[in-house]
């Protein structure tokens, strides 16, 4: 590289330094792109500058035809690489950002008092800088840091392209000349600004190396604003001086690489707010940047626009692994900020420019236009439509009307019935799946479920507003089942179509029948299956997919990946759901291929979309793999996750129709869905005929699926594996998804014009389908006027509020006893009458007890104490039940506490009877749903004895009976994990109820303590001294790798999901490029 | 293709249809009622060698006079150990001012061990709980009082509901109930009695919402509440706890009849109770008593089937709540009253009372041997009633035991523990020669409760307590009334030819048989057994027994109920 020549070289004369002194030497460091007639008007623009005291420096392909034709046009130019390493050379130029870039070349420039970074096309008036640079001198006031010109369109000449601008309080920048404004001078005034044109500034250089220059990480406007604000904050000014002009070509230069422009400009918006704001000013802005790119989130996935949620959301984790970084450049500009931020803020402007704009431009005309023509299935693009306004009467009748049924649970709370558990905090929830021990029945070593890791996520999310999260995973759920109907039929190009089945959807009793009853899995189907339903049509051809790419692999991958991600997101809440994916899959595929027959088309395509599909199940399964290996075999995984008894499972073909699962489906009326499925199938024809056969095969398969676990016959062809009553409804969900599609085809196949049956024939449909749609709406109409859709107003948890220590003193477990219908937690089977028992930590159970985990020694000899107990085998099974640190035994009967709605399950006369005449069971008085029984004989989980026990002690439950162990100590009382309590403990044997495991350590005053078995599953430590100790956890490699391997597995089918490239499927699809032109 | 596009508009509503029509025709299990919370059967019985404990509940081991002139109660407790393995029993006595005392003893495979417990404490009353750290043990007491002695059985459950036969409150007599709440919570506990005197449940207002402390057993004097009462029965319902209860009645022998009777109350109702005695004469009075606890009429039948004569019978209907005597005499030249039933002198004879109307109802019995003499009856004593009762002349004994071919001392095949009745004739290797009197008439005097047996049972263990002087005999009888024994009766016809009706093992814990007795369908038999032994006792058919023991002094008469097992 050669160094930048100045065009003047004359030495300034020292005698007399104010007459003579030589202006400002100035570099001009231009970054040139690939379209090489930009770059070479920019260079000769540059080259009729009548500014003495200029070198340029143009960073380009140096020793490439680049770098050659540099030199021809301007010779005195000096010419350097983009990049400093040949290994990034030959990567290209591509993978720098022009913070880096400029940065590059600015190291490269020495004796300059300003730089003038240009980006390639802008040609500047040939006194564009000698009017900057009197601006920059000789302004009043306070140091000029940065002075920019007036930009205007290179086509025309009039058009302002660039003019500087302001920013808000988030760092988005806004534009002081608006799009397309014509230049009447107007604007020509120099003036103070927030930040200069982004693609020619003039830079005081002693200013620039203080700030330190641009940010390497950051990129364009970004980058500007950046660098702008930082400049102000060490005192100067910035500055847009009109008089000097420059002209840029109309085509934006193209998005190269890396992320899109939007996530690179929340990125750098949130990266400059982190490094530029004082404390005080600092928390208020991320916390609004953080609800609003919440909600943008949230809404672009409402509105079905993932890649917006995802720039979004990737550009906050983008920070979050730079915020060393960010941070230790808060600490240099703390060094050099001389104003305050309220002295900033003159310049900025309040609030958010973005969330003002979109208001100002959705309630313009302008923006109603735009909205008709650019968001075509946008929900809120209807608003100022008045061809949709039937749609936007629809919905809001639709959502008013669940808002309005569900008044009472939104404004007073969802009780913890049913599945409906309580969801513990953030951190808790993480910790459950990270911290490689799970606190269900006994305690076992292992990775978390992975629903407890989504729920941990999502609290993150929502900030930690654990409430708010669970609200959002009930109604979103309904919401979300509503907009995947409104999408699944939008195919049909029918909007009443869309409408009635959208209706239908709304009014189907499984989701407030599942309200009722606690079924969160019946909401969750309800929420994801059009969803399925419809990306697995576009993968089978069923369906158009409407967007730009169809056919391309990254596009199909996505897709794949797309679906794989919800069913694995759902099968980690419910694992059915991925074999309901595959049954509406095989049966499209089946439907598609005899459609495709009877069209004479070619009949791969359902089967390469089958293909597909069944590869989106194993990416789902595989996203699994990890907590799937925790079961040691499919088998046992199988034996305790498909399904559960409930409650409100209908018993006939007849019910399963009328989707009778619970207070609502009882009249006759619920047969209005299939009657008015019906109507397409009987009179339409052509595609309208198939579209309603699409939907009865899908819906039938969810009926059949239903009716084969009613009956039994799911159990006999399972061979023994239980099938839970509660798949029932499960499937019922797909038979309703079915249903609905096809009455999306009714009014094309009423359509008077084109009709496909007679004119009397149409108009007697017309009646039955209005009458089915009529028959179905009502009685959730009228179910609605409750306010609650029967559910609990209460749950347990007041009434049980004696068994919550609410952390406070020594560990210990409740059992919970009681049919699974009513238990708040998953409980195993005891093969006793049904029932059911699980075991909660210091309380009330939460969330993370929700579901089946694998089991363990531990837990079975739990449950053979407690079967001994109901069996009348022993009356001291208190003394059995101590030794797991059971301190209240709770048999529940009822749903909820006897003054609220539920529903009843009392226990076997004779189990009540076996636990009444326990000898060390003390019953409390609580409220009648319920039986409380306080473990006389009980101890700590965390329990240290005086006297000495034997090291094989209570391998055999006979030992346990006949020992009275009550005189134990509850040690290590400051619970501040699962995984880790404190507490002083003194020398004896101190035995943890909790399973065996090596990986647990014992720390007295620094000596390490490791555990032995104890109990035949328990731990034991027998600490050296006595002292400070702490109990905690440490897990093993074995488990870390299974937890990150599947964290990744995660990432990456999200990664794919959401359309970014991998390196792998880049090469992949080299290679079949290679071997394609070979 | 057409055939394609109609493929599905047809091939659909047919399926839904034939679903339907499938549908309709599938049997389906009528969906389990959901259990409803009620009283569970409660049966008392010695826990199950695979149990993982056997735990025992004595309301009474020891009592001080609760009146003057009824002396102090002492108690035996015998532990048999049904298992083939050394069984560690651990005995929490447990007495309302003296705290909580453990013993704790090793009782040998197949045998019975002997506690007493006045050795370790004393108390106004002392309850006991009896832990083993393994099941098949069973426990039974011998408590002795200056009044007599008598055995009964500890209970292995705890119920919200007994039923307490007292007998009588005139001034001769003490009737006490013993309450047991050996749980760690308060019981709180409503006893109502029925008596003669009042329609309907007689309350007592000291007795409602009487707390049972946790860990103690209270005793409560009946007569101090419902005073001079002919015939009292109670009932003991616990609000909130779990209980288990004694019944004591105690004639002091100030006006004729004297005596001393323990037994556990009845924990559970019937609609079937059998009384089995071993014989009654004119000396010994029997009086049968029906206790209607529930909120409906009960309507039963009482009737005294005996070997070889007519039977006798009453229909009689209990008030709610309320409780009826029979008595049960020799004919004689006086026109029965609505309430006596004949029986034969000198012969087992066997009582069994039916509901007829799905009214359960509890039902015991109280022998008075020797003077009967009472306030209310007002006979004198008569010094030498005793002595003449006790002359077995003119007493036609019957024993109805076989003769045994063996030699005691040469045990034959052992009898099926699961109740495998040997085909060959029956033989008695326990019992004695021929000539035996039934107890009650070697007995001199005495009083006895006699249990009825509600629940009928193929297996009973009956423990006999070693005691010098004792003549004991078990009676046996089978519900004539019942579906096993109308079959039994059809075979009878058959068995005239095989000589053979349902037959009863009784054997020692070591599963040896000792004695196979053919019980007829009607009727009772008595066996006469070895002072000092434990029998089990098998058969293929429920039947009902009871242990007579008749002691040659003062102490008089006794009958345990076997235990279930």
């Amino acid at each position: 590289m050669n160094e930048p020549v100045w065009t003047d070289a004359t030495p300034p004369d020292t005698e007399d330094p104010t007459a003579l002194a030589p202006p400002p030497a100035v570099a001009v460091i231009v970054t040139a792109s690939s379209r090489w007639p930009d770059t070479e008007s920019a260079l000769r623009a540059l080259a009729a500058q009548d500014y003495p005291r200029l070198a340029v420096l143009v960073l380009c392909d140096a020793e490439g035809s680049q770098g050659r034709q540099v030199r021809e046009v301007l010779p005195t130019a000096a010419v350097a690489n983009l990049t400093s390493s040949r290994r990034d050379q030959r990567r290209g130029s591509h993978r720098r950002r022009s913070g880096s870039v400029n940065n590059r070349g600015a190291s490269l420039v020495r004796g300059a008092d300003y730089l003038l970074f240009l980006s390639d096309g802008v040609a500047l008036a040939p006194d564009a800088i000698s009017l900057l640079i009197d601006d920059a001198e000789n302004a009043s006031g306070r140091v000029v840091g940065i002075a920019g010109p007036k930009l205007l369109d290179a086509d025309d000449g009039m058009t302002l392209r660039d003019l500087g601008g302001t920013a808000d309080r988030l760092g988005v920048r806004i534009p002081a000349a608006s799009q397309g404004e014509v230049d009447q001078a107007q604007h020509d005034g120099a003036r103070d600004l927030f930040v200069a044109p982004t693609q020619a500034m003039l830079v005081r250089e002693d200013i620039f190396r203080t700030v330190g220059g641009f940010d390497d990480h950051l990129d364009g406007d970004g980058a500007a604003v950046d660098l702008c604000w930082r400049i102000q904050l060490a005192g100067s000014r910035v500055r847009i001086v009109p008089a000097a002009t420059g002209l840029v070509p109309s085509a934006p230069p193209a998005a190269a690489f890396g992320p899109s422009a939007r996530q690179h400009d929340h990125r750098a918006r949130l990266r400059t707010m982190l490094k530029c704001y004082g404390w005080v000013h600092l928390l208020p802005a991320v916390l609004l940047a953080g609800m609003l790119a919440l909600g943008e989130a949230l809404f672009a996935a409402l509105r079905g626009r993932f890649a917006q949620a995802s720039d979004v959301t990737l550009a906050w984790a983008w920070n979050a692994r730079r915020l060393a970084g960010t941070f230790a450049l808060r600490g240099a500009a703390k060094r050099y900020r001389r104003v305050r931020d309220a002295d900033l803020r003159r310049l900025q402007q309040g609030g958010s420019i973005r969330v003002a704009d979109w208001f100002r431009y959705r309630l313009s005309p302008e923006g109603g236009l735009a909205a008709r023509t650019t968001i075509d299935e946008s929900i809120l693009g209807t608003w100022r439509r008045n061809a949709h306004r039937t749609v936007w009467v629809v919905w809001v009748l639709v959502l008013g009307g669940i808002a309005f049924g569900s008044r009472h649970l939104l404004t007073g709370g969802i009780p913890a019935f049913g599945q409906f558990a309580h969801f513990a905090d953030a951190p808790t929830m993480l910790g459950a799946y990270f911290d490689g021990w799970r606190v269900d029945a006994v305690g076992d070593a292992g990775i978390g479920h992975p629903a407890t890791g989504l729920l941990g996520i999502g609290g993150v999310i929502v900030l930690g507003a654990v409430g708010l999260l669970r609200h959002i995973a009930v109604w979103g759920l309904l919401l979300a089942g509503l907009v995947g109907m409104w999408k699944l039929c939008a195919p049909s190009n029918s909007r009443n179509g869309r409408l009635i089945a959208l209706a239908l959807y709304a009014a189907c009793p499984l989701p407030y029948n599942a309200v009722a009853y606690g079924r969160w899995d019946v909401l969750l189907v309800y929420g994801v299956a059009p969803a399925v339903v419809l990306m697995t049509s576009r993968l089978m051809g069923a369906v158009a997919v409407g967007r730009s790419g169809e056919g391309s692999r990254r596009a199909t991958a996505a897709r794949v990946a797309s679906l794989g991600l919800l069913l694995a997101v759902a099968a980690a809440f419910e694992p059915f759901v991925v074999v309901l994916g595959l049954a509406a899959a095989a049966v499209l595929a089946v439907t598609e291929t005899i459609r495709r027959a009877a069209g004479r088309s070619s009949l791969g395509r359902p089967w390469l979309g089958l293909l597909l599909v069944v590869t989106a199940a194993a990416l789902a399964a595989a996203a699994h793999l990890g907590w799937l290996i925790e079961f040691g075999s499919l088998r046992a995984f199988l034996d305790v996750s498909l399904g559960s008894s409930t409650a409100s499972t209908p018993e006939s073909f007849a019910e399963l129709l009328r989707f009778q699962t619970g207070p609502l489906g009882e009249l006759p009326l619920g047969w209005g869905m299939a009657a008015a499925a019906a109507v397409p199938l009987l009179v339409g024809r052509s595609s309208r005929m198939w579209w309603a056969a699409r939907g009865w095969m899908v819906g039938l398969t969810g009926f059949a699926g239903a009716w084969a676990v009613v009956t039994g016959w799911a159990d006999d062809v399972l061979a023994g594996i239980p099938i839970g009553d509660s798949l029932a409804e499960v499937c019922l969900v797909l038979g309703a998804v079915g249903l609905c599609w096809a009455t999306a085809a009714v009014p094309a196949s009423l359509a008077a014009s084109g009709g496909d049956a007679s004119p009397r024939v149409r108009s007697a449909m017309v009646l039955i389908s209005g009458l089915a749609v009529g028959a179905m709406v009502l009685p959730t109409a009228w179910a609605a006027v409750d306010g609650d859709w029967s559910a609990p107003s209460f749950d347990h948890r007041v009434p049980l509020g004696l068994i919550d220590d609410r952390d406070v003193g020594p560990d210990y477990r409740v059992l919970w006893i009681g049919d699974p219908d009513v238990l708040p937690l998953h409980g195993s089977d005891l093969g006793m009458d049904g029932l059911a028992a699980g075991t909660s930590i210091r309380g009330y159970p939460d969330v993370r007890h929700q579901w089946a985990t694998p089991p363990t020694p531990g837990n079975e000899r739990l449950l053979d104490a407690v079967r001994v107990g109901l069996a009348g085998d022993t009356l001291r099974m208190g003394r059995l039940l101590g030794s797991f640190g059971v301190r209240y035994v709770v048999v529940v009967e009822r749903s909820g506490p006897s003054y609220s709605q539920g529903w009843d399950r009392p226990v076997d006369a004779e189990v009540a009877e076996a636990l009444a005449s326990q000898i060390d069971l003390r019953p409390l008085a609580v409220d009648p749903s319920v039986q409380v029984f306080r473990n006389e004989a009980w101890w700590s989980s965390r329990a240290q004895f005086a006297h000495p026990i034997p090291h094989g002690f209570a391998v055999d439950q006979t030992d346990l009976v006949v020992s009275d162990l009550s005189d134990g100590i509850g040690v290590l009382t400051d619970y501040r994990s699962p995984t880790s309590q404190l507490g002083p403990v003194g020398t004896g044997p101190l035995l943890v109820a909790d399973s065996f495991d090596p990986g647990w350590r014992l720390r007295v005053d620094g000596t390490e303590v490791v555990p032995t078995p104890a109990q035949g599953w328990a731990m034991r430590f027998d600490p050296p001294h006595a002292g400070q100790a702490e109990l905690s956890y440490e897990r093993s490699a074995a488990i870390t790798d299974r937890l990150w391997a599947q964290v990744l597995i995660w990432l990456s089918i999200g990664w794919v999901a959401i359309g970014q490239p991998t390196p792998l499927a880049d090469r992949v699809t080299a290679g079949l490029k290679k071997m394609r032109r070979r | 293709m057409r055939v394609l596009r109609w493929l599905p508009r047809l091939l659909i509503p047919l399926a839904v249809a034939a679903a339907l029509v499938v549908d309709a025709r599938i049997d389906r299990v009528p969906a389990e009622a959901a259990a409803l919370a009620g009283e569970a059967p409660t049966q008392i019985e010695v826990p199950t060698p695979t149990a993982l404990t056997s735990s025992w509940f004595c309301p009474v081991v020891g009592m001080r006079a609760i009146a003057p002139g009824f002396g102090e109660t002492t108690t035996e407790l015998l532990l048999t150990n049904m298992t083939g393995a050394s069984v560690s029993v651990s005995i929490e006595l447990r007495g309302r001012t003296t705290g909580r005392q453990f013993v704790t003893a090793d009782v040998a495979p197949l045998s019975t061990g002997v506690v007493n417990t006045s050795d370790y404490a004393r108390d106004e009353i002392i309850g006991a709980l009896v832990e083993a750290s393994s099941g098949g043990l069973a426990v039974t007491r011998r408590l002795t009082s200056p009044l007599g002695i008598d055995e009964a059985r500890c209970s292995s459950v705890l119920a919200p509901n007994w039923y307490v036969p007292v007998g009588d409150t005139q001034s001769d007599a003490l009737g006490v109930i013993a309450i047991m709440n050996p749980l760690p919570r308060d019981a709180i506990v409503d006893i109502t009695f029925a008596t003669e005197a009042e329609f309907g449940p007689f309350v007592v207002p000291e007795l409602t919402g009487v707390v049972i402390p946790a860990w103690s057993s209270v005793a409560v004097d009946v007569g101090e509440h419902a005073r001079r009462r002919d015939v009292v029965a109670a009932s003991v319902q616990a609000r909130t706890g779990r209980i288990a209860a004694d019944s004591f009645v105690m004639y002091d022998g100030s006006v004729g009849r004297r005596g001393f009777a323990a037994e556990l109350a009845s924990v559970s109702l019937s609609e079937t109770w059998l009384v089995p005695v071993a014989g009654i004469d004119s000396e010994t009075h029997l009086r049968v008593r029906v206790f209607n606890p529930s909120d409906e009429v009960a309507q039963v039948v009482a009737e005294v089937t005996a070997a070889g004569v007519d039977s006798d019978r009453v229909a009689l209907a209990i008030a709610s709540h309320d409780v009826r005597e029979l008595i049960v005499e020799p004919p004689s030249d006086r026109e029965p009253g609505l309430d006596t039933l004949l029986a034969p002198t000198g012969v087992p004879l066997g009582i069994s009372v039916t509901g007829q109307n799905d009214v359960p109802f509890v039902v015991w019995a109280e022998t008075v041997v020797g003077s009967a003499a009472s306030p209310l009856t007002d006979i004198p004593i008569a010094s030498d009633a005793a002595g003449e009762a006790a002359d077995p002349a003119g007493g036609a004994s019957v024993t109805v035991v076989a003769q045994s071919d063996e030699p005691p001392d040469a045990p034959t095949g052992a009898a099926s523990a699961e109740g495998a009745v040997p085909d060959d004739a029956s033989r008695d290797i326990d019992g004695a020669a021929a000539e035996v009197l039934p107890p009650v008439l070697s007995a001199r005097s005495g009083l006895t409760s006699v249990p009825g047996i509600g629940v009928q049972r193929e297996r009973w263990l009956v423990v006999v307590p070693a005691e010098a002087g004792v003549e004991t005999f078990l009676t046996i009888m089978r519900n004539p009334t019942s579906p096993d024994a109308e079959d039994a009766v059809a075979e009878d016809a058959v068995a005239d030819v095989s000589g053979g009706d349902g037959r009863v093992v009784i054997g020692t814990l070591q599963r040896e048989t000792l004695a196979v007795v053919d019980v007829p369908a009607s009727g009772v038999v008595t066996h006469r057994l070895t002072s000092g032994t434990t029998r089990i006792l098998v058969s293929d058919v429920p039947f009902a027994a009871l242990l007579w023991q008749a002691r040659s002094g003062s102490a008089g008469l006794s009958v345990a109920h076997p235990v279930g097992w």
